[in-house]
């Protein structure tokens, strides 16, 4: 179970405070979203989380264990896939791997595997600069999935693709999220993608960045789309999440 | 005749073009070299001779050659090898870049001929001055784009590895290192062309050895049409090591080639 407590960051001693007392937690095999107007400070929280960043106060806790740095538990997904261009599809899932020294035949399948699990088996040897944005931000989600981390942090990894695109994504991240029992955080600044893939959402406000309310998500998984986005209380808690981000924008 | 298409008539309607403006230039020259005095100038006729003269008569041409390769690759593979690392501790070190900076970028815009006297101080009139030479020359192009090639490494993927938790010399192998490619080679080459200049240079000024040596021994002489066959192969062997070059680079940079 991952636990941010109290989570404050300033990135200079006489900076503006970017992250004020961030609580929050993420339960096994839960997927939770965050969600917030741009510059709130999402990327900020995630990368803390991930051991990318220190955190000026606070702690980031696994299963009770204090967790500053990167570690095996934890893989990233990043908003503009960051692929290695020099790397061929296959490659670059079997990078964690790698870096972590498993062998090379053992890496090689695994990626391999990876990669059929996000329908891009015969795309192995393709460069980054050769497949298309959707397939490269499956690369990157086969990259972190081959390491097998307990937890996913993913920030707004579907923000830079088209509607449609982005809409089969989700589908299949829900697909795998629900195959591989994935603990997911998520980042994104779409309410729509937020209430369809998550078990909750966690919403936060401007300057400084700060948790400003949950909601449980109520329905079940699996999910269907159409039937979820037909669901009243689709139309509710988007409208819901919709008035609390508009106030926030105008109350500031 | 079969009708051709009509890019290979425009193939070849090129090729004779170069073909012939060659053969004016090489005409322009044989007629106005002709009467001159042989001290001041040889036909291509004549330097055609001596080329066969020196290469396969006599030989000296290829143990000279030699003479003036090893000098140049033993200086510049020990610029490649000085100039990555240093490269890469500035391109990654603050500090090492603000101590270093000021030397790099004086020394790669100082002509590294002007080194020659304080050189001939320090070490005589040594055949190893052409290696230093040569290193001086082409290490600080290589330093300089190398550090410029490794701090413009996108933060982001340095994350990448990050989050796997890659030691920093995985991190730099992996990573920064080829990310740096392109600049690392834009240094590589232009320091390529200074070695060749330095290493020719302290031929002819200093230690009168190599096909640099050849060139200024026969100018002494008067010997105008024996002089311009070491020039011949100074520019081959600056043409081949340049092709060797592109080619390695294309080898390394595979993944730059856009779609199928
Ligand atoms: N490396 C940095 N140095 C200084 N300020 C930063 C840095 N990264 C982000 N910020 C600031 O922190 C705030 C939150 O940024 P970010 O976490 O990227 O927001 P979000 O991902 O929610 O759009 C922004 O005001 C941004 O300008
Ligand atoms: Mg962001």
């Amino acid at each position: 179970m991952l636990s941010i407590r109290s989570v404050d960051k300033r990135f200079s001693l006489d900076g503006p405070l970017v992250l004020d007392r961030v609580n929050m937690e993420v339960r096994n095999g839960e997927f939770v979203s965050l969600l917030g107007p741009s510059g709130c400070g999402k990327t900020t929280l995630l990368k803390i989380v991930a051991g990318l960043l220190p955190a000026t106060g606070g702690g980031v806790y696994l299963e009770g264990e204090e967790s500053t740095e990167p570690s095996r538990e934890k893989a990233m997904v990043f908003q503009h896939f960051n692929l290695l261009p020099w790397r061929t599809a296959i490659n670059n899932v079997a990078y964690g791997l790698e870096v972590q020294g498993v062998a090379k035949a053992e890496r090689l399948e695994t990626a391999a595997r990876f990669l059929k699990l996000l329908d891009l088996d015969g795309y192995e040897d393709h460069y980054p600069s050769q497949i298309s944005g959707g397939m490269k931000q499956r690369v990157g989600l086969a990259r972190a999935l081959a390491t097998e981390p307990r937890l996913m942090l993913m920030d707004e990894p579907f923000g830079a693709l088209d509607a449609l695109t982005r809409e089969y994504l989700q589908d299949e991240l829900a697909r795998i999220a629900a195959s591989q029992d994935l603990t997911v955080l998520f980042v994104t600044h779409s309410i729509d993608e937020a209430i369809y893939l998550s078990d909750r959402i966690v919403v936060m406000g401007n300057n400084p960045g700060r948790i400003l309310v949950e909601y449980p998500v109520p329905f079940e998984r699996p999910r269907v789309s159409t039937v979820v986005r037909a669901d009243p209380r689709f139309a509710e808690l988007r409208n819901q999440v919709w008035v609390l981000l508009e106030e926030e924008k105008s109350g500031r | 005749m079969a009708r051709l298409k009509p890019e290979r008539r425009r193939a070849i309607f090129d090729w004779a073009l170069r073909i012939g403006f060659a053969i004016v230039l090489l005409a322009a020259w044989e007629l106005s070299t002709r009467a001159q005095s042989r001290a001041l100038a040889a036909p291509p006729s004549e330097i055609l001779i001596a080329f066969w003269e020196l290469t396969f008569v006599e030989g000296v041409i290829f143990s000279e050659t030699l003479v003036t390769a090893r000098a140049f690759f033993m200086g510049y593979g020990a610029s490649i090898a000085i100039g990555l690392l240093v490269g890469m501790l500035m391109g990654r070190s603050r500090l090492a870049e603000y101590v270093l900076e000021p030397y790099v970028t004086l020394m790669y815009a100082l002509p590294s001929i002007a080194l020659i006297p304080v050189l001939v101080i320090w070490f005589g009139i040594n055949d190893q001055i052409r290696i230093v030479l040569v290193i001086l020359a082409s290490v600080f192009p290589i330093i300089y784009n190398t550090a410029t090639g490794v701090k413009n490494v996108d933060e982001e993927l340095v994350e990448v590895g990050r989050s796997f938790c890659a030691t920093r010399r995985k991190i730099a192998t992996s990573i920064v290192l080829p990310a740096a490619l392109p600049l690392i080679f834009a240094g590589l080459r232009i320091g390529l062309s200074h070695a060749l200049v330095g290493v020719i240079g302290a031929e002819i000024i200093v230690v009168i050895t190599g096909l640099g040596g050849l060139v200024i021994r026969y100018a002494d002489n008067f010997q105008m049409a024996n002089m311009f066959v070491p020039i011949i192969f100074i520019a081959t062997l600056a043409v081949l090591i340049t092709a060797g070059m592109n080619r390695f680079q294309t080898v390394f940079r595979r993944w730059e080639v856009q779609d199928e």
